[in-house]
């Protein structure tokens, strides 16, 4: 009963509808008036809406910024934001910190020329972000920049690429109580790292593992190799930088590098689960008292203290190889800002990052990511780890291997066959020559 | 015996479908600073985690943004699939064969291949976070599906219907929306609960498309909890449950119709 | 055309025009306006960047610059000399087939097995429908937590049992079956749901004819349920194999295509070339191609078994 009456309704229903779609047809006769023209049409209606208003004083203008960084330091950067706001009530701030899918949204933007105003460069704004890049030299806090950090983000010809915030000085970590209770000094050649590595592992029995990487993410195999190519090709006084740079480097001689990787799982120096654990589990481990050494920089002592707040944690240089070299810090841009060059509001986007160069701004930036600011004139507490950055304030800082002298695109491959070796899929051999195709391809294509 | 044998089959096959989400439930209650047994309850039963996830993530706006995605999506789905299934079904030519064959095709084009040009022309047309254009592309690829689904039903429901009332005087396109179309319901349901969830948990278009806060999808915004450095997995199973919750209630309300509709249309058939 | 000087003339055009049009609409052929709509959307949204993407797979882009140059097939011979594409090709079939055979047998047994009016089936239905409703990138998460070594829930069950605790995802082979068994789980529910809807729709009145001569179970089953459940059967063999194959985040989510390449699909492999190793214009040759293949299975299959229930 109740069915055919509701299904009278529905049917009559859509009887008009019909009956009005065949109106409108007799009316022009032309066929493309279907019910479903307004669909097909919307696409359409509003091309220019994306476009924001211009930066005239008094116009309201909306900033659209993006970032890599996350979690608690994202925070920061917002509350940053949130108070330029305040200070500038006509420029309004969408922040979005997308997490992981950050760079593939970025090659997508670039790829249709349409980069949010202000964006963060991630270790990258001289290669790859270099030509979307505003010219930053006219604005007040360049005079300030630290000359540590003004070669990652200046070029020759005067240009300034980003607002370094802070600055990268990144080492492997290690879980300080874990090296007293085994009464380990922290290493600072690789001959004392394995030392160390082995006495780890037999006196507690294989329950502490030397070095935690987590293998799955692929990406923690890659800064094995991007901090120790360093001591291995680069900081010794007989190195082959220029060689990597000009394209002449024998591959041949990479070998060793992922030989030493290697060895450090055949002698049962890495977790067992190299393969399978992930960045997370490393934090986890680390946390724990179950791994010594992270080869990670100091991020990986703030997330293990998520679950162990009482972690004591610290930075080492990265341990030299060849006899007589010192050891080093890997460096390079961490949190920064730059500016597109497109942007249709490129003053207020300029003041925001400007905003940001205020000393108690950077401040609050290093300290949540516990590194020394990038402006010259800011101090800050860098907790535990202050005496770290005191003690090797006078080593020589290089910057990551990978970003100078691997072309743009090579650490996957140098992550993914990291993987592949360790699982057995390829020989140390095959390793260097799949870089050295790799390498090749993409010297090629630029 | 039989009887308390399939019982505790049954039982059995419960407890085994139910120990991810055990897992889910367990991770979205335990602080993350408890490395205790997964199988471990949360000692600490706290709300924390789903209090974080919603405020952090602003899962109330994301919430929102799922609603008017969703809905808007399923409705042309529904309509737009089933205008193109009626002649694919009922008038079976060559060409329109041709066209079955197009409509399956593109479920199967990669996401990746098209990604970039789409984007591009996403920012040509100005459809950056804009609901209507991730409507529309939502709509595209949930599509092929309804239409693959609403021809097949289609062919159950019997010609002779068609005929009888073409001779009674009616019109071929009010025959669809008279006769055809309130036979539709049972499809109509089991679309809405298979490609409802499918747009609903979309994350490989909406994390391109939705980059601005205020319109943030909540896959999109939980992704925010996991990057390189930093991840917050007990949060994320925390936004995930309450994403859950209104695709449960869907497919709780609709289940009846879902099975027993599919049944009804195909007897009648 | 109305506001045309020679508004006699018009009209009387617009007459005949309406008798046309009229006619036409009465024929059978202009019901194919209905599906213009559709059609105007995959033609916007798919295959105009389709076209595109191939575009792309004969240069040698890198995914995000202005420049590029043409190459030609380059990147389509590359393949050829790709060693891990047998694996990955290998992988992707196994996902595919795999997981579409055995969400069928699991499906329908399930179906079977719960298609009685008994109160408490409606809840177990749903326990087996809910995770369908999880987005695949944290099922993927969670089943992490099921296999990973340390700490694992089932190497806790292991380790209970006093044995040694098992590393299940470093073994590429077994990962990728693992992968396949939680895609399986994942998406049961609609092939249960499906058969269910199709089990409901066969007539009572057929097993009972074939219970009066004297059928059993078995030739009841092989003569009644399995040829009327061929439409079901068609509907989650063509789903099933198409989702397979383009399998993607639970593979991200869990070994990321590791170790090595190891459980790599078309989709993760095409993905990693893209993004991470910056070559747009292989992985558009390599998604070109993967598009085919699924094209070629998925409608060879679907023809098969449309052909099936006819004759049936």
């Amino acid at each position: 009963m109740k069915k055919t009456k509701l299904l009278l309704l529905a049917g009559s229903l859509m009887l008009t509808s019909a009956l009005a779609a065949c109106g409108s047809n007799n009316g022009n006769g032309s066929a493309s008036s279907s019910p479903s023209a307004s669909v097909a049409e919307s696409p359409s209606a509003s091309p220019s809406e994306s476009a924001s208003a211009e930066t005239g004083s008094g116009k309201p203008v909306t900033l659209n910024v993006m970032t890599n960084i996350n979690d608690q330091q994202a925070k920061v950067l917002e509350d940053i934001a949130r108070a330029f706001e305040q200070e500038n009530p006509d420029i309004n701030v969408e922040f979005s910190a997308p997490g992981a899918e950050y760079e593939n949204i970025m090659k997508v933007k670039m790829a249709s020329n349409a980069m949010p105003d202000v964006f963060s460069t991630h270790g990258w704004s001289k290669i790859r972000y270099a030509d979307y890049l505003a010219d930053l030299k006219d604005e007040a806090w360049v005079s300030q920049i630290d000359e540590a950090i003004k070669p990652a983000v200046t070029d020759e010809s005067g240009k300034v690429y980003v607002l370094p915030m802070d600055q990268d000085k990144s080492g492997p970590v290690y879980n300080a109580d874990v090296l007293e209770k085994f009464g380990i000094a922290v290493p600072k050649t690789w001959d004392e790292m394995i030392q160390a590595a082995e006495t780890i592992k037999t006196k507690s029995n294989g329950e502490v593992t030397a070095f935690h990487i987590g293998g799955a993410d692929s990406w923690p195999i890659g800064q094995f190799f991007d901090f120790f190519a360093t001591p291995a090709f680069i900081s010794a006084e007989k190195n082959n930088a220029s060689q990597f740079l000009d394209g002449t480097f024998d591959w041949a001689q990479f070998d060793k590098l992922p030989q030493m990787f290697l060895d450090m799982q055949t002698r049962g120096y890495l977790n067992k689960d190299v393969l399978t654990a992930k960045y997370t589990d490393s934090a986890k481990a680390f946390a724990e008292g179950k791994a010594a050494f992270g080869i990670y920089g100091p991020y990986l002592i703030d997330e293990a203290k998520k679950i162990n707040p009482n972690l004591k944690g610290g930075l080492m240089p990265i341990p030299s190889i060849a006899a007589g070299d010192q050891p080093t810090l890997a460096g390079g841009e961490k949190s920064t800002w730059g500016v597109w060059k497109d942007s249709p509001n490129l003053e207020a986007a300029k003041k925001f990052v400007a905003f940001y160069a205020k000393p108690e701004n950077v401040a609050k930036v290093a300290t949540s990511q516990i590194l020394p600011p990038g402006l010259k004139g800011v101090t800050i507490d860098a907790g535990e780890l202050t005496d770290d950055f005191e003690q090797y304030k006078d080593l020589r800082v290089i910057p990551y291997f990978d970003r100078v002298y691997l072309p743009n695109g090579m650490w996957d491959v140098m992550c993914k066959n990291g993987q592949d070796l360790l699982a057995g899929g390829i020989t140390v051999r095959e390793y260097s020559e799949n870089m050295k195709l790799e390498y090749e391809r993409l010297r090629s294509a630029q | 015996m039989s009887r308390i044998a399939g019982r505790l089959l049954l039982a059995a096959i419960v407890a085994l479908h139910l120990v991810p989400f055990y897992l889910l439930l367990n991770l979205s209650f335990k602080p993350i600073t408890d490395t205790s047994s997964k199988w471990r309850p949360s000692e600490a039963f706290s709300f924390d985690n789903f209090a974080s996830a919603w405020t952090e993530a602003h899962l109330s706006r994301a919430l929102s943004s799922n609603l008017i995605i969703t809905i808007g999506a399923i409705v042309l789905v529904v309509l737009i699939g089933s205008f193109a299934a009626y002649p694919l079904a009922r008038h079976r030519t060559r060409w329109n064969n041709f066209i079955y064959m197009l409509s399956i095709s593109c479920l199967i084009v990669p996401g990746l291949t098209i990604l970039v040009p789409l984007y591009k022309f996403m920012v040509d047309i100005g459809g950056m976070n804009q609901y209507w254009a991730v409507i529309l592309v939502q709509v595209t690829f949930a599509l092929p599906l309804s239409i693959f689904l609403m021809t097949g039903f289609m062919g159950t429901v019997p010609k002779e219907l068609d005929e009888a009332a073409l001779i009674d005087g009616c019109s071929r396109f009010s025959i669809f929306f008279r006769i055809v179309m309130p036979l539709l319901k049972p499809i109509v349901a089991t679309l809405v609960i298979v490609l409802g969830v499918q747009i609903w948990n979309d994350y490989q278009f909406s994390v391109f498309f939705l980059q601005k806060p205020s319109v943030q999808t909540i896959p999109v915004a939980l992704s925010g909890f996991i990057t390189q450095y930093h991840s917050n997995i007990n949060w994320v199973a925390a936004g995930c449950l309450i994403a859950m919750l209104p695709m449960t209630l869907t497919y709780l309300f609709l289940q009846k119709y879902f099975i027993k509709g599919m049944a009804d249309g195909a007897v009648k058939g | 055309m109305p506001s045309s000087p020679a508004i006699e003339r018009t009209a009387t055009k617009t007459a005949a025009n309406q008798g046309f049009v009229r006619k036409y609409f009465q024929s059978a052929s202009a019901l194919n306006l209905m599906y213009l709509p559709a059609l105007v959307l995959f033609g916007v949204f798919i295959l105009y960047p389709l076209a595109k993407g191939v575009q792309i797979s004969f240069t040698n882009w890198n995914g995000y610059s202005q420049d590029y140059a043409w190459i030609g097939w380059k990147k389509y011979e590359l393949m050829f000399q790709d060693k891990k594409i047998i694996t990955t090709f290998k992988n992707t079939l196994i996902y595919g087939l795999g997981s579409t055979l055995l969400q069928n047998l699991l499906g329908l047994a399930y179906a079977l097995f719960l298609d009685r009016k008994i109160r408490g089936l409606g809840f177990v239905r749903t326990i087996v429908y809910m995770p369908v409703i999880i987005s695949p990138l944290i099922m993927g998460y969670i089943f992490y937590f099921m296999f990973q070594y340390d700490g694992g829930a089932l190497n806790d069950l292991v380790v209970l049992l006093g044995k040694e605790p098992v590393d299940w995802l470093a073994n590429g082979p077994r990962a990728v079956w693992i992968i396949t068994f939680i895609n399986t789980y994942q998406y049961m529910g609609i092939a249960m749901i499906i058969y269910l809807g199709g089990l409901q729709s066969i007539s009572k009145e057929y097993y009972e004819a074939a219970q009066i001569e004297g059928a059993g179970w078995l030739s009841q089953f092989a003569n009644v349920t399995w040829p009327l459940l061929a439409p079901a059967i068609t509907v989650n063999v063509v789903l099933n194999i198409i989702g397979g194959l383009k399998l993607f985040d639970v593979i991200v989510a869990l070994t990321n295509g590791g170790p090595g390449y190891a459980s790599q699909s078309l989709s993760t492999m095409m993905y990693n070339l893209y993004f991470a190793r910056q070559d747009a214009g292989y992985a558009a040759a390599l998604g070109n191609v993967m598009f085919l293949v699924i094209c070629f299975i998925s409608l060879f299959v679907l023809f098969g078994l449309r052909r099936r229930e006819v004759r049936a």
